[in-house]
């Protein structure tokens, strides 16, 4: 028995790395469940209401259904952007002085460096500002998306039987967007930051409760109780780049599951 | 014998359009393949998104500004999905203020509660969320489209319009600044409460129009309400409000002489005059006649006031400045009044498009039509018989139903969406002669 | 005889009365009338009296289905419970346009309806009764009245307490009544359902019995507007006297004379069948049922209860 072996360069390079992961594990099954799922009707986008019965109408809300997905791609945009900004940006909010007398902070610098501003003490980082453009911008188009979202789910009334889990883990994920934005506007440390900062603190102290509680949250959120000594700038941070984008996948994977699992909900 | 069986298999087992769901479905319909169907679609609006944000990334870089000072507070404004909380945030003094004082003996535990604007701008924020978790307990009906359940979806448009003006408010000394003639801060506070009235109880009303109910005092009294208030503000702004600072009452009516007085007589009149005709239309005229009366007289009367504004603006200007002094602080009621009296008007008594089948796309095929209609169990056409509503429906029908019909609307006394047939016999009869349609027993007044 | 504005050749609907009464409608010259009795009800009789003579119904029938007996039996009564009405007769009032409005003519329907609104707002009339359900549902939804209030004849006997005085025999009817679709399931407001079988259970030797679909599932009698008379609509008609016939009854009453047609029709179709197989019940109208037991009245010479058609040609030639 002769077993001939392919000649082609690309084929045995596939075949050879493709060789030592499968010797290590079997990934035929999984390969398998794979193009299962993806062939098996109930994978398919179903038939929409108009596909469905051929109806000859058009319905205008149609369109609106994407905004779940732009607010998905936007969060994708803004994370992978997020990552090359985190690689320059310094998260340490402790006040010092120029020497020209200006206040300054390493965080608001950092971000200065990144954005390509005069006052950056170093180099600029090339094509910095595009980075963070577009975090900027698709941080808004994504809040934008997630509350034309949930208007959308609202107004055709998909939040009713069976949707009610879904539609609350919405509400959090919104909640958790615009925690997001806030966290991210305080974090270039400029004066925008400081002045949110000072409601955000007033705010937190002011929790309705005994005193106790509103300093804790405010110890939590901001670590610190006075506007002008806390050092939230690394507090922030954390919420920022760790608990809010991890409980924030987590809940958008459950949610966009909830959607597949139980239909897209069209008003009839 | 055969034609027996045949007409057994056909009436029976199958009514007549396809089953969709469970072991019997006949209709088996692949839906969009993921790959590469999807995929591409979704790559195409992932890539338009993104160009679009790299564009906006390189036109419009958003600036860093100075660093946070630890001695100086600077004027700032938040992001603008914060501004609602702001701007209650600001308007929060003007709730009561104290101190809640804890139970006996848990003050170490629960301690004082201090009631203050802080505590008022934090918690009322929670106003337009709280709603928003509830709403799925509170809401248990099964009506999923937003013009069948005016009440849910004025509602949230009401809310929509109220995040909006507490928005609007955050940037209060702006819009002063750059606006003196409103005023001041208290028309400014009036946002929070009468431009999402407005905007809540004109959508209801149109929404309840085009779901067909009962329409006539909603028409009546919104409109009767705020015609009412215009006539107590004109009366204020006429008897009350003191010309220059230090005189008292009676003064425009004594200086009626004066061109910046005629002015604001002018635009004052105007104002009651649309509202007031919009008012008798509404109340004391049938449809057909209120709407041609409306119309006509409404596109006069901003004709008239555009060009005598403009001329006012041009060649008087002390005149104009005058106008807008006098009349902006009380712009929720003069204009947004008339605003809201002639959109209510509009959208209350606007036919909605091609009535019928608005509401045949409720249908959901349950075939009790075809079971209860009459003529299915006389006529043999076509496989599976006569399915009225459900072939109407995918526009099936082929002049044979319209005209088989009896129109004895046993098929609505069955439907579970309450769809009337026999409307939609009137409507494609009409319209099958060249005809208008007459309007059917869908308004009723 | 295909005409296309009636829509497909199936059949015919009946043109001799369709275009007498379209050109009926373009005759817009308001009548000068002089009110004898100025009363709070008028009566609107309707296209009943057409019945028997132009479509000739009398003639067509052998005098079994009378229409005319409508309008007879309906002053009566409503004389008995103290209204004296107003007849609104086709000296000056047009066809209410029902028929016109559902075949889809609708602009002779417009102007049927802005003449006879015309002359009933001419006369200052506050209630307009009808024993017709088409008519019923025509004023009341159709033509936007305002300020006249629209009643079936039966609300208002039901209203105005109607008594019936007891039957002579002491033998039991079954009575079955036939819920049109216009007045009953159609309206959306005010249907009528109990009002009649009301006033068949004040006749005291009335067993109300109820066909197998009554109230809102009532099954229409197998024509509307004139549309169609052919073998799918005698079909259906042919449906729901069997279910009368099932039922034993002896009477079926209805309260729309346009039902009254249709189950004449077939009632008189089917009395040339050999005698097993003949219906043994009579067809009324509820009122002309009504006005019979009402004491004293003669409405008209009723046909006995086993219909025997008797060809008038046949009778007169003396034939075999």
């Amino acid at each position: 028995m002769v077993t001939l072996k392919p000649q082609d360069p690309i084929g045995r390079t596939n075949r050879f790395l493709f060789g030592w992961i499968k010797e290590r594990f079997p990934t035929v099954p999984w390969a398998d469940l794979g193009r299962q799922s993806l062939d098996t009707v109930q994978r398919q986008l179903p038939r929409s209401h108009t596909e469905k019965y051929e109806l000859k109408t058009i319905w205008y809300w149609y369109p609106l259904y994407c905004l779940g997905g732009i607010s998905f791609v936007a969060f994708l945009v803004t994370v992978i952007t997020g990552i090359i900004l985190g690689f320059y940006y310094i998260p340490d909010g402790s006040d010092f002085f120029t020497l020209a007398g200006l206040p300054t902070n390493a965080a608001k610098e950092s971000v200065a460096c990144i954005n390509g501003d005069s006052d950056c003490p170093g180099a600029p980082i090339p094509f910095g500002f595009i980075i963070r453009g577009m975090h900027h911008w698709s941080a808004h188009m994504m809040i934008a998306a997630v509350f034309l979202h949930m208007c959308r789910v609202y107004f055709t009334g998909a939040y009713k039987k069976p949707r009610e889990l879904n539609w609350l883990i919405g509400v959090i994920l919104l909640l958790m967007t615009l925690l997001f934005g806030y966290s991210g506007y305080l974090l270039p440390a400029n004066d925008l930051s400081g002045g949110a900062a000072t409601i955000g603190i007033n705010m937190a102290k002011a929790s309705p409760g005994p005193p106790w509680l509103g300093e804790f949250l405010a110890n939590l959120i901001f670590s610190g109780t006075d506007v002008l000594t806390a050092n939230y700038i690394i507090r922030m941070y954390w919420i920022h780049v760790f608990v809010l984008p991890l409980i924030a996948t987590l809940l958008m994977i459950v949610h966009m599951a909830l959607v597949w699992v139980q239909g897209v909900g069209e008003p009839h | 014998m055969e034609i027996e069986l045949v007409r057994q298999k056909v009436f029976e087992d199958r009514p007549g359009f396809p089953r969709q769901y469970g072991p019997d479905r006949t209709d088996r319909q692949a839906g969009t393949p993921f790959w590469p169907h999807e995929v591409f679609r979704d790559l195409v609006i992932i890539m338009l998104m993104t160009s679009i944000l790299f564009f906006l990334s390189a036109a419009i870089t958003p600036p860093v500004g100075p660093a946070k000072n630890p001695t100086v507070q600077p004027f700032i404004v938040p992001d603008w999905y914060l501004l609602f909380s702001w701007g209650l945030l600001k308007v929060a003094e003007i709730f009561p203020q104290g101190q809640i004082p804890a139970p006996f003996g848990l003050a170490p535990l629960l301690g004082p509660v201090n009631v203050d604007a802080a505590f008022w701008g934090d918690n009322l924020t929670a106003l337009p969320v709280a709603p928003l978790f509830v709403l799925p307990f509170l809401d248990r009906g099964r009506e999923e489209r937003p013009a069948k359940a005016p009440l849910r979806s004025a509602l949230g448009l009401y809310l929509i319009a109220w995040v909006f003006c507490s928005s609007f408010y955050a940037i209060n000394n702006l819009v002063i600044e750059r606006w003196p003639f409103i005023g001041g801060d208290d028309t400014l506070k009036w946002f929070f409460v009468i431009p999402p009235l407005y905007v809540g109880v004109a959508s209801y009303v149109g929404l309840r129009r085009l779901g067909y109910r009962e329409m006539y005092w909603w028409r009546v009294i919104p409109i009767g309400v705020v015609f009412f208030l215009l006539m107590l503000q004109s009366l204020d702004l006429f008897l009350l409000q003191p010309l220059d600072a230090g005189r008292s009452f009676g003064d425009h009516l004594a200086t009626l002489g004066r061109p910046e007085v005629q002015g604001l007589a002018f635009v004052v009149l105007m104002m009651i005059a649309v509202v007031a005709v919009t008012f008798y239309a509404v109340a004391f005229l049938d449809e057909r006649r209120a709407k041609a009366l409306l119309l006509p007289f409404f596109v006069l009367w901003i004709i008239v006031l555009l060009a005598v504004g403009k001329f006012i603006a041009d060649t008087q200007p002390l005149t104009f400045r005058y106008i807008l002094f006098q009349t902006m602080p009380s712009m929720h009621i003069l204009y947004g009044g008339t605003i809201f009296a002639v959109l209510t008007a509009a959208v209350g008594l606007r036919e909605p498009y091609s009535a019928y089948e608005y509401l045949l796309n409720e249908c959901y095929q349950c075939g009790k039509c075809h079971t209860a209609c009459p003529v299915t169990k006389v006529e043999d056409d076509a496989l599976g018989g006569l399915n009225l509503v459900y072939n109407t429906f995918k526009k099936q029908h082929d002049g044979v139903p319209l005209w088989t019909c009896l129109a004895c609307d046993a098929c609505s006394a069955v439907c579970p969406l309450e769809i009337k047939y026999s409307d939609y016999i009137l409507e494609e009869r009409a319209k099958a002669l060249g005809q208008k349609p007459a309007g059917g027993a869908h308004t009723h007044d | 005889m295909i005409d296309p504005v009636y829509g497909p050749a199936r059949s015919i609907p009946h043109p001799i009365l369709f275009r007498l009464l379209d050109a009926e409608a373009e005759d817009t010259k308001m009548p000068e009338i002089k009110v004898e009795h100025p009363a709070e009800f008028a009566y609107y009789p309707g296209c009943i009296d057409y019945y028997d003579q132009e479509m000739q119904f009398s003639h067509l029938n052998f005098g079994e289905t009378d229409h005319g007996i409508i309008f007879d039996s309906s002053v009566k009564l409503l004389k008995a419970v103290g209204i004296e009405p107003t007849i609104l007769d086709r000296s000056f009032m047009k066809c209410c346009g029902h028929d016109q409005l559902w075949q889809g003519k609708v602009d002779v329907f417009q102007k049927m309806r802005d003449h006879n609104t015309r002359v009933i707002k001419m006369l200052g009339v506050k209630t307009i009764v009808v024993s017709c359900a088409e008519g019923y549902r025509t004023f009341k939804l159709d033509y936007k009245l305002e300020g006249v209030a629209v009643k079936h004849i039966t609300q208002v006997l039901y209203e105005r307490g109607l008594r019936v005085p007891p039957s002579k025999d002491g033998k039991r009817i079954r009575v079955a009544f036939q819920d049109p679709c216009r007045s009953g399931r159609q309206m959306p407001v005010d249907p009528i359902y109990d009002e009649p079988r009301d006033l068949i259970q004040r006749v005291d030797n009335a067993d109300l019995v109820e066909l197998k679909t009554f109230r809102a599932d009532a099954q229409c009698c197998g024509v509307a507007q004139m549309m169609y008379c052919n073998d799918k609509t005698k079909g259906i008609t042919d449906l729901r006297m069997k279910e009368a016939a099932e039922l034993e009854v002896d009477y079926l009453l209805t309260a729309c004379p346009k039902c009254l047609t249709h189950f004449g029709c077939m009632h008189h179709e089917n009395s040339w069948k050999p005698g097993g197989e003949r219906y043994k019940f009579r067809v009324l109208d509820i009122t002309h049922f009504l006005a019979e037991r009402l004491e004293g009245s003669e409405v008209g010479a009723a046909p006995s209860v086993l219909p025997v058609a008797v060809d008038p040609r046949r009778k007169a030639s003396g034939g075999s």
